[in-house]
């Protein structure tokens, strides 16, 4: 029972981590419906651009906020420089667009970085008790910002006006323009957020790994759509949730059968959900769905 | 010489797979992303039973010296299984993009299986050891081979547009363009959408695994560094450039996105010491040249003009066979 304990207690740091990267892809559906297969490649950058920062200042929290920053940049690019050119196009051809992208940006990253994997040289500190779990410092720090970053997001959704030109922009894009919100600010904000968010997803990845490399992001990004699909594309509580469901899985299932299999137990719980409930597991309903 | 001979194999064989990701997504519509995971599989299955039993510390399935004839077709046999099992989950209410992140997923997981699991496929190490297939057969000495080799795959590549040629024109063609731009108008005339479409995909699937048989006999040795789910990118670059759902364009995209991409590529420098820069590179290019045709020329050089007024479009060698007009309605935005 303890041991089991343990690991629903590794299975909350996965899903801590994985929620921050689902929701970031989830907050980019929300505004522009498209699934954005490059959304690894977010994760990816952050995770280098934090490596760059740590070289050079040292500093676990300049690294961090560095991830973000350059993430939140490179979201609001990707918006703008491919996403929004694609506007009014059927939606799967931006998604082939996305994928494309994505092995632009895998590619980009190899020719500057080389294809080797890099490490942080950072402290993990030793494991503690927390009541019948077993996490180190860096563990619990990861788990607290992911609860922070959802907190500071319901924040933003529910009580700012921000938060309800994002949700009114994320119904229906044309009806909230002639409303009056500016809706093509607020699209490319959401990007920026998304960005920021997935930017420090992609540092605290490759720091719970410990290696990354190039295709860091794109590695991940089975596991983020499973957990995003789980919760329903564009509904960004659900999709924490669905990060709770997929994490705990891929823990649970990694500790009683075998680790190297995560991605298979991510894709069973996927096509279950999608055959069961494809619009997210708090939307009754099995319609065909695009 | 021999280098001109051994890319042009390639793009022979790389065109079966382009015509097979052709009728999955140019007439079915389906992005599909698993069709890499097929071509592996054919590659896989072909070399392990022609080859033999695995020699210590090696270990595959099979195992068997099968002619390799023979390996191909049981190879294709036993491909399509798999491919019905992805297809039927995927197709029956899934479309566009979940359709597409659920084949990414099954192509991940077979790449992840392949790779963990060895006894299947000798994971990381991969398996080797079919060397000249069909030499002895056909009594060939080493230098005639690559000829030969040649030969074999391009008359397969032309037995295949031929075939695929007369079925794009057929009922059937039309059926699966019809359901394509209007699933529920086609539903509405009475056809059945997911036996249409898993057809397809099972046709497709099964191009692919034969692709990949004869890619077996190019290669000799296969691991899991050479599929990695990114590759099914250069095929769909093809099929864009040539022109989505046209069989002839296919085959000249994928000649054009091959040969043209690995000779412009060929000469890149390894820029700092960095071994990986020239191949990134071309991958970058691929996934740019994927951008740009999507954003300004969705239907490829050389548009499939089926159901359209032939007035216009591809040089009279480049058209499909004669169409009808029964599928002109929603084919106005040929990227959809």
């Amino acid at each position: 029972m303890n041991q089991f304990l343990e690991y629903v207690g590794f299975g909350i740091v996965t899903a801590a981590v994985l929620s921050l990267s689902a929701v970031a892809l989830t907050l980019q559906f929300a505004v522009s419906r498209v699934a954005n297969l490059a959304h690894g490649e977010l994760l990816t950058i952050g995770a280098y651009s934090a490596y760059e920062f740590l070289q050079w200042t040292n500093s676990v929290i300049v690294a961090a906020l560095g991830a973000a920053v350059v993430g939140g940049i490179a979201g609001v690019a990707m918006n703008l420089g491919l996403i929004e050119r694609f506007a009014g196009r059927p939606p799967v051809i931006t998604l082939i667009a996305t994928l494309g992208l994505s092995l632009m940006l895998q590619n980009l990253l190899t020719m500057i970085f080389g294809a080797a994997n890099e490490v942080y040289s950072i402290n993990q500190g030793s494991p503690h008790h927390i009541g019948p779990f077993l996490l180190t410092d860096a563990e619990i720090l990861v788990t607290l910002s992911a609860i922070a970053v959802a907190s500071a997001l319901f924040v933003l959704l529910q009580y700012t006006k921000f938060g309800k030109a994002l949700r009114a922009v994320s119904d229906n894009r044309e009806l909230a323009r002639a409303s009056g919100i500016p809706a093509q600010g607020v699209v490319t904000a959401t990007w920026g957020i998304a960005g920021l968010i997935a930017g420090f997803a992609g540092f605290v990845l490759a720091e719970t790994i410990g290696t990354f490399g190039p295709t860091l992001g794109f590695g991940y990004l089975l596991i983020t759509l499973a957990a995003a699909v789980a919760g329903g594309l564009g509904r960004p509580y659900g999709t924490l949730l669905g990060a709770l469901i997929v994490g705990l899985v891929l823990e649970l299932a990694g500790a009683y059968f075998n680790s190297s299999y995560q991605l298979a137990f991510a894709l069973g719980v996927l096509v279950l959900l999608l055959l069961v409930r494809p619009n997210g597991i708090l939307v009754p309903g099995r319609q065909i769905t695009r | 010489m021999a280098y001109w001979i051994s890319i042009l194999t390639e793009a022979c064989i790389f065109s079966i797979m382009a015509l097979g990701v052709n009728v999955i997504w140019g007439w079915a519509g389906d992005f599909d992303l698993a069709i890499y995971g097929y071509v592996a599989l054919g590659v896989y299955l072909t070399i392990a039973m022609t080859t033999g039993p695995p020699v210590a510390p090696a270990e595959y399935i099979l195992g068997w010296h099968l002619p390799y004839l023979v390996a191909v077709l049981v190879a294709v046999a036993m491909v399509l299984p798999v491919a019905a099992i992805v297809g039927s989950i995927a197709l029956r209410n899934l479309r566009e993009i979940y359709f597409a992140i659920t084949t990414l997923g099954a192509i991940s997981v077979l790449y992840v299986v392949v790779q963990v699991y060895t006894p299947l496929f000798n994971g990381f190490n991969g398996i080797a050891g079919l060397v000249t297939p069909m030499a002895g057969t056909f009594n060939l000495s080493y230098g005639n081979y690559q000829y030969f080799l040649l030969g074999f795959c391009a008359v397969l590549m032309l037995i295949a547009v031929v075939v695929l040629q007369r079925l794009s024109a057929s009922p059937y063609g039309r059926a699966l363009r019809s359901i394509r731009d209007n699933e529920q108008a086609a539903a509405a005339f009475g056809r059945s959408v997911f036996r249409a479409k898993l057809t397809a995909y099972l046709l497709g699937a099964g191009l692919a695994a034969f692709g990949g048989s004869l890619f077996a006999a190019y290669l000799g040795a296969f691991n899991p560094s050479a599929w990695a789910p990114q590759e099914i990118l250069t095929l769909y670059a093809a099929v864009l450039v040539g022109g989505r759902g046209n069989v002839r364009g296919v085959v000249v995209g994928t000649f054009i996105v091959y040969i043209g991409f690995i000779e412009l590529t060929r000469y890149l420098p390894n820029v700092g010491g960095n071994t990986e820069f020239g191949p990134s590179a071309r991958e970058f290019l691929i996934g740019a040249l994927i951008v740009v045709m999507l954003k300004f020329r969705p239907q490829g050089i050389f548009p499939d003009r089926h159901g359209m007024p032939r007035a216009w479009g591809a040089p009279g060698w480049l058209r499909p066979l004669a169409g009808t007009q029964v599928d002109a309605v929603g084919e106005q935005d040929a990227g959809s």
